[in-house]
């Protein structure tokens, strides 16, 4: 018995031993040499144009300040993947020093408390101050601080077919929402499948036409579309605006649209099956993408402001500190300095025709030949009256995940747009 | 057999202290803050079962309730009885039987993400392999949307899983080889068929394992969630809800965590239920022999 | 008299016929649709994205081979690789040890208490991750195990628990108390008994459990995302999303990932199974 009882313990000892060690121990990241580590965990990985110019950032900020700052990376490949560990991490004690704004985050980290009051940084810096568009800045200002830095804006209209267009014998874009509904029978008519849609996940391309038709309605819902957060969605304009979309998803899109994604939506424009699309200058690249589109696509494609000169014009949300010691604030803060300064918006710009959020980077020659139909972008953009921003800046995380119940339940029949504006308003008021 | 009572004790210790070191603390968790009004961000508030009492009020909890049970039913019967079919014509070794076992686990081999996906190309109205199907046959204008349409979402869903019961499959398959040779042979000269031999005198055999196969199926059924996820998000308006997307959605999206965790509490009282149910049903735990 | 038993055999002889047809055709139906994920992923993998998209069930037109080298150089996929490896055979070895070691407990002790404590020990089956996530990871974080292969092995371990013991509970019945009593009585102590003698008897069983069991770690995902923070200690289910981003999928480079992914669960499935068929061939060691 002691002998077999010695034998079991051995065996159990060393299976622990090989696990132990075969799982060889923690990483250091501590600091050496009074070295100041900067954790920041982000989602500009894999596939994302973002990731390569990402780490370049990483890479020289890195090396200027060998000894004194180190920015140690923590790669969490998917947005929702990101948002999900950051709320877990930010009611730990372990949170990390920087954090980025996808789906409220940084109104969550202002709640906790976590976040820092960065305006002493913009106080003593003017210059770095003037960077930003005031506008950016009062979005990422609570009680009269602020919290969050941008590097970008959302800007956004539609992309057309001119060839398909033109087979329809529709000359120039709709200037109000009845004659694009009188552009949707054309097309049909001519056999062609007007407009791309999706339901699934947010369903971002048929959000930016419900948005933009709740923008355009009347100043009522120019300024519901400025709010953030709205609880009530039983509203006129609401209605009439799902009454619209379910007249498209019934009838002038493809017949996979209620319960596709992003991706096979945006497949029948880039094949172009498809006249429109809803979306912003991200796209652009892919039009000549020979993985993605239709040969030639690039040369047929017209943008343009939604009906009513609407545009979605959206300061975003920025990187936020949450370092708990001013030492560390410090050193995050000049990451961050070196991460939104208007020479990498530049860069971003002329790699994907990100738009930057400073007035400092110009729109130069060289990006409007790379990216010719951004310049078209910015040259109609002038020409906007109503400027809205869009649900996944201001709804509920909830209300943004319901649409994409209520899309496709309005496009089966299952809801009638009274019943869907409802679902909306008790969705919101559960928050 | 005194001392054995002191090894069986100490067999038990490192499962148990396991056990205990990862979930003692959550689970414990998950049923005490289900008492509380807890958001992220907020202090916690005792309230007693107010949290339960709303949601037996609660219309889409009742939805996903309902759906929970039905998926948990199919999948503890048909699906059960699939898994167990399979392993009995397997154990004949027919022609090609190995591959055809490699074949079913495939499925659940492969991750959630791609089946999902899979599932989606499958039945894609515009595109899909079922629709072409159709089309093949003749039905020119045939264009069912089978995820989103009210009347096939629910049962296109529940293809998902219902028919890949290799799990099953294999355990039975497992415990169908310690049945000796000498069995089946006295079965064959009392003249009864193969068929009868299974139904007969195997399959009385594998009360113990296939008590067991009702019991993870069955559960299974109480966290499905990525597949549910991925292919509808529970719609379209709700009518694949079940309560782990609910909880999810409570949880993650609206920071609820004290109402999500009575919907977990409340699992774990179904998962319970299910487990002595079932055990009381196959009498197992006692040994054949 | 002949021509009537001829007849008999002739019915006999149909009825064969018709079985076997059935049998073929339920497995050849059990067979396409389990395959046909399989097959989807690996040709997808040789196609374009937009012939992935706009085609998705159709034959590559060309083969290349771009998808594995995005997916090598985009994602630091092999890296993973090696710590999914270890990670899953250490919480596969550490699982069958210490579950095989209860599981036999809770097949030869009889009592209220094992059955309440194994229908304990099973909450895990039927509660969702999303509501113990936090607290898991405020246990590892204050052990000390937060971004560290050790803790992703120690959760991994723990997450099999119910698995494992019901279906080596439910093989450890089988096996007769008198080959225990018999080795009592030559001697061999508890422990011996246990491992040189009922052990290899139950080994289809391990192996069953084994495959189940590494399975689960090889795709685990949510605790491999929330538990580790660097490289050095993911694994490769998380590679997964590095080609999905929303407006800049590859889905090429994603299925030659799933491949490369899916391979080793199906080797290991492969091996393990033979131990079973072992089991079926060699008769048994009931009665």
């Amino acid at each position: 018995m002691k002998k077999s009882l010695k034998k079991l313990s051995l065996l159990l000892l060393s299976v622990m031993l090989i696990a132990l060690t075969a799982c060889s121990s923690k990483t250091s990241e501590e600091a050496t040499d009074g070295e100041i580590v900067i954790k920041f965990p982000h989602y500009y990985v894999g596939t994302d144009p973002h990731a390569q110019w990402f780490d370049g950032v990483v890479e020289d900020f890195n090396k200027e300040h060998k000894g004194e700052i180190r920015v140690v990376t923590e790669e969490i490949a998917g947005e929702q993947n990101y948002v999900d560990k950051m709320k877990l991490l930010l009611q730990s004690n372990d949170t990390p020093d920087v954090g980025m704004s996808p789906l409220g985050l940084l109104d969550l980290a202002y709640e906790a408390g976590k976040a820092v009051d960065l305006t002493p940084y913009l106080e003593e810096d003017p210059e770095f101050k003037e960077q930003f568009d005031p506008k950016s800045l009062e979005v990422n200002t609570y009680d009269g601080k602020v919290y969050g830095l941008p590097s970008f804006k959302g800007m956004m209209g539609y992309f057309y077919n001119k060839e398909l267009f033109d087979k329809a014998g529709i000359s120039e874009p709709a200037k109000t929402w009845d004659e694009l509904f009188e552009q949707f029978e054309k097309l049909k008519k001519a056999g062609i499948t007007p407009v791309s849609m999706d339901t699934a996940e947010t369903g971002w391309l048929s959000s930016l036409w419900f948005n933009a038709m709740i923008g355009s309605d009347s100043a009522a819902g120019l300024e519901f579309m400025n709010t953030y957060f709205p609880k009530d969605f039983n509203k006129p304009y609401i209605v009439d605006s799902l009454v619209k979309i379910q007249s498209m998803l019934q009838e002038y899109t493809t017949s996979d649209a209620v319960g596709s994604k992003y991706d096979t939506a945006a497949m029948h424009f880039l094949n172009g099956e498809t006249a429109m699309i809803a979306n912003g200058p991200w796209m652009i690249a892919d039009f000549s993408d020979p993985n993605k589109a239709k040969e030639g696509l690039d040369k047929q494609i017209g943008v343009a402001l939604y009906p009513e000169n609407t545009l979605f014009n959206a300061p975003e949300k920025g990187y936020f500190v949450l370092s708990k010691d001013k030492e560390h604030q410090d050193a995050t803060v000049e990451f961050i300095k070196e991460l939104v300064s208007p020479e990498r918006q530049k860069e971003l710009l002329l790699l994907k025709g990100e738009l930057p959020d400073s007035p400092k980077v110009e729109i130069t020659d060289d990006v409007k030949e790379k990216f010719p139909i951004l310049a078209e972008f910015l040259t109609v953009a002038e020409e906007a009256e109503n400027e809205i921003l869009y649900y996944q800046k201001t709804w509920h995380n909830n209300v943004q995940n319901e649409v994409s119940s209520i899309y496709p339940a309005l496009g089966n029949g299952q809801l009638t747009p009274e019943e869907a504006a409802d679902k909306l308003t008790k969705a919101a008021e559960k928050n | 057999m005194k001392s054995n009572r002191l090894w069986y004790t100490l067999f038990l210790a490192p499962a148990i202290l396991i056990f205990l070191l990862v979930f003692g603390f959550p689970v414990v968790n998950v049923i005490f803050t289900s008492f509380f009004d807890y958001k992220i961000n907020q202090p916690m508030k005792f309230i007693g079962f107010d949290n339960y009492i709303a949601l037996f009020s609660d219309k889409a909890f009742l939805i996903s309730a309902k759906n929970t049970i039905i998926w948990v039913v199919l999948q503890g019967t048909v699906h059960v009885i699939l898994g167990v079919a399979v392993a009995l014509v397997l154990s004949h070794k027919p022609f090609g039987w190995k591959i055809v076992r490699t074949s079913y686990m495939i499925p659940i081999i492969i991750s959630s993400a791609a089946r999902a996906m899979l599932l989606l190309y499958v039945f894609n109205p515009q595109m899909g392999l079922v629709n072409s199907l159709f089309k093949m046959l003749g039905f020119e204008n045939f264009s069912l949307n089978w995820y989103y349409d009210p009347s096939t979402s629910f049962w296109t869903v529940t293809s998902g899983w219902l028919f890949f019961a290799s799990l099953i499959t294999i355990i039975v398959m497992a415990e169908i080889a310690t049945i000796p040779q000498s069995l089946y042979d006295a079965a064959k000269i009392d003249g009864a068929s193969k068929l009868q031999t299974d139904l007969f005198v195997v399959l009385p055999l594998l009360r113990n394992v296939i008590g067991i196969s009702v019991i993870l199926a069955a559960t299974s059924m109480l966290k499905e969630f990525e597949l549910i996820f991925l292919t509808t998000n529970g719609g379209p308006n709700d009518t694949n809800l079940n309560l782990p997307l609910y909880l999810y959605k409570e949880a993650m999206m609206l920071n609820n965590y004290g109402y999500a965790n009575s919907i977990g509490t409340l699992l774990i009282f179904l998962g319970l239920i299910l487990i002595f149910t079932i055990t009381k049903l196959f009498r197992f735990g006692q040994s054949d022999v | 008299m002949f021509s009537v038993k001829g007849e008999m055999n002739m019915q006999e002889s149909i009825k064969n016929i018709i079985r076997k047809a059935l049998t073929f055709i339920f497995l050849a139906v059990i067979t396409f649709i389990s395959v046909l994920p399989i097959f989807w992923v690996v040709i997808s993998s040789f196609k374009s994205t937009r012939e992935i998209t706009s085609s998705p069930l159709s034959l590559p037109t060309s083969f290349s081979f771009d998808g594995y080298l995005t997916a090598i150089s985009v994602s630091p996929i092999f890296q993973y690789y090696g710590n999914s490896i270890i990670v899953s055979v250490a919480a596969t070895l550490l699982n069958l040890i210490f579950m095989g070691m209860a599981a036999y407990v809770f097949a030869r002790v009889k009592s209220k208490f094992i059955n309440v404590l194994l229908a304990v020990m099973s909450v895990t089956l039927f509660i969702p991750i999303t509501s113990m996530m936090q607290s898991i990871y405020s246990v590892i974080e204050a052990i000390g195990l937060y971004d560290t292969k050790t803790g992703l092995v120690l959760v991994y371990t723990a997450i099999g628990i119910p698995i494992t013991l019901f279906v080596l509970r439910s093989f450890f019945l089988t096996i007769p108390k008198e080959i225990e009593e018999s080795a009592y009585i030559d001697g061999a102590s508890f422990v011996r008994t246990f491992f040189s003698i009922i052990v290899p008897i139950a080994r289809p069983g391990f192996a069953t459990a084994a495959i189940i069991q590494f399975i689960n770690c090889w795709n685990e995902f949510l605790f491999a995302l929330t538990l580790t923070s660097s490289n050095e200690n993911r694994t490769v289910p998380l590679v997964l999303n590095y080609f999905t981003s929303m407006f800049s999928y590859d889905y090429t480079a994603l299925f030659a990932a799933l491949t490369m992914i899916v391979i080793p669960s199906i080797i290991i499935f492969i091996l393990l199974q033979e131990q079973v068929v072992s089991g079926l061939s060699s008769g048994s060691v009931k009665g």
